[in-house]
């Protein structure tokens, strides 16, 4: 079955590159035919040629919306500014800018109150207000044929709602040069007159008239977090520059939020190539004060060097209990 | 000096009087027309493709061009052979050229060669692949009778806008 599933896949993603042209050919290109022909009257070999016929390639107008959270997004109750993420890809042979709507679908347990959108910086990491701009729907940034911005959806999610709860939502894109021109739900086909790049027509294509995206909030009333820091650097002169042979302890602190337990919380640190666990296997990760053997199956701790990850897992965390704090010395190759 | 100038002078005259004469016995006119090829769904379910005014071309559209060639002289004309570049920004549509009476050959190399579809190779890193209709740079269609006084015909092909 699941071989089923995957070949269709393949055929489906084989058609649809068939019939994609990326951003194709530009808008305002000539397209210009002439034909020819020769013949033969009494030995003699004549040639003319036909008038020229040109087409100018048009404006259309396409746009894709694509959510990029890996599956439901955790939220307390109430948060605010909870953020989704959605690339928006210029798909058309013109520049376009697009107008970002946020709407509920309904049969869910809860609405959420639309917020900022904000625009990333380029990163893909979640900074509003600092590296992130607001993300102006009345005057939105052009994007450039084949090009993507990242955008982040906020929303403000209700007080007093239930573990499980959801909400799904969804994120749409609309021309800005149909928006401008009333037509605030175009058909693929849909034409503004002059209004494309070089004065063409601009024309709506059916990736626009189905430009949007759902995700999908879950209110979960623990949240686990993260956070990784550099305790200290010590190279082989005694002072502390991060050249290859000094040893770098990190600090990994898991902290338990909300109420309820956390089940099979399990923290992993794939290190970079330039950095290996001291000792490697027989090294030490420190959990919660006590050194534990960076060999596996001996306690929760352990350290595979074919993949040069850490791994500690701490099981079921009751949300308010102490931070779990896991520290490891690793050495710059 | 003054001699050799009206010479040549008279034997140009004379050339370009050599050609228009020709033309006045067998002009055959050439004409081209585009359309926009789409398909229009039937209501029993199935689609029919169907040559329309060109408006609004896009990336993705097909454009059909038809040439029309008339005999407008007053002989017979022998060995016609129609040629068409693929335009630039356009694939050829693998199958669309159609004419009466003629064999329909093809180039991949801007026009320099002709040959049937099955006949003909491009080069991809150093291998030797049957070329695809994409690979098409010339259409050329070999009438296969003569055209005669006030006859027409009439080929045709499909590219798509890339």
């Amino acid at each position: 079955m699941n071989k089923l599933i995957s070949w269709t896949s393949v055929f489906l993603a084989s058609l649809f590159a068939m019939q994609s042209y990326g951003a194709g050919t530009g808008a305002g290109t000539s397209i210009s035919n002439t034909a020819s022909v020769s013949y033969e009257v009494g030995g003699a070999t004549i040639t003319a040629n036909s008038d020229p016929v040109t087409i100018t390639v048009q404006e259309l107008i396409n746009v894709t919306i694509i959510s990029q959270d890996s599956g439901n997004v955790s939220v307390s109750s109430p948060e605010t500014g909870a953020e989704l993420k959605f690339q928006v890809t210029n798909t058309g042979n013109g520049n376009e800018a697009f107008i970002i709507n946020q709407v509920n679908i309904g049969g869910d347990e809860f609405d959420v109150t639309p917020s900022t959108i904000y625009l990333d910086d380029g990163d893909g990491v979640y900074e509003p207000g600092t590296d992130d701009v607001a993300y102006d729907n009345s005057a939105p940034s052009t994007i450039a044929p084949d090009a993507s911005i990242t955008i982040w959806v906020t929303s403000d999610i209700p007080d007093s709602l239930n573990n499980n709860d959801t909400s799904e939502v969804q994120v749409s894109a609309l021309s800005k040069t149909f928006s401008d021109d009333s037509q605030t739900n175009p058909d693929a086909g849909d034409v503004v007159s002059g209004a494309g790049d070089s004065s063409t027509d601009a024309v709506y294509g059916s990736a626009a008239a189905n430009a949007d995206d759902t995700a999908i909030f879950v209110v979960s009333a623990i949240q686990v977090t993260i956070v990784k820091a550099i305790s200290s650097i010590t190279d082989q002169f005694g002072t502390s520059q991060p050249v290859p042979g000094a040893e770098v302890v990190y600090t990994l602190t898991v902290t338990v939020t909300g109420t309820g337990d956390a089940e099979s919380v399990t923290a992993t640190d794939p290190l970079p190539n330039e950095l290996l666990l001291k000792d490697g296997v027989a090294g030490i990760i420190t959990v919660d004060g006590v050194d534990l053997t960076a060999v596996s199956g001996d306690d929760i701790a352990t350290y595979d060097a074919n993949t040069n990850t850490v791994t500690v897992v701490l099981g079921t965390v009751t949300a308010g209990s102490a931070d779990s704090i896991i520290s490891f010395t690793t050495e710059i190759q | 000096m003054n001699k050799v100038k009206q010479l040549i002078n008279k034997s140009m005259v004379a050339a370009l009087l050599s050609v228009a004469s020709l033309t006045a016995f067998a002009q055959v006119e050439l004409k081209t027309e585009m359309y926009k090829v789409i398909e229009v769904q039937k209501d029993n379910g199935t689609s029919k493709i169907e040559w329309v005014t060109p408006d609004n071309i896009t990336p993705g559209d097909k454009v059909g061009y038809r040439i029309m060639v008339e005999n407008k002289g007053d002989k017979a004309a022998d060995d016609i052979v129609l040629n068409n570049p693929v335009p630039e920004n356009t694939i050829y549509v693998n199958g669309s050229a159609r004419g009466a009476n003629s064999s329909i050959v093809f180039s991949v190399d801007q026009g320099k060669t002709f040959a049937t579809p099955e006949k003909l190779f491009i080069e991809k890193n150093g291998k030797k692949l049957p070329a695809t209709a994409k690979d098409y740079s010339n259409v050329r269609w070999v009438l296969t009778s003569s055209l005669k006084v006030g006859e027409q015909s009439s080929v045709q092909y499909v590219v798509q806008v890339k």
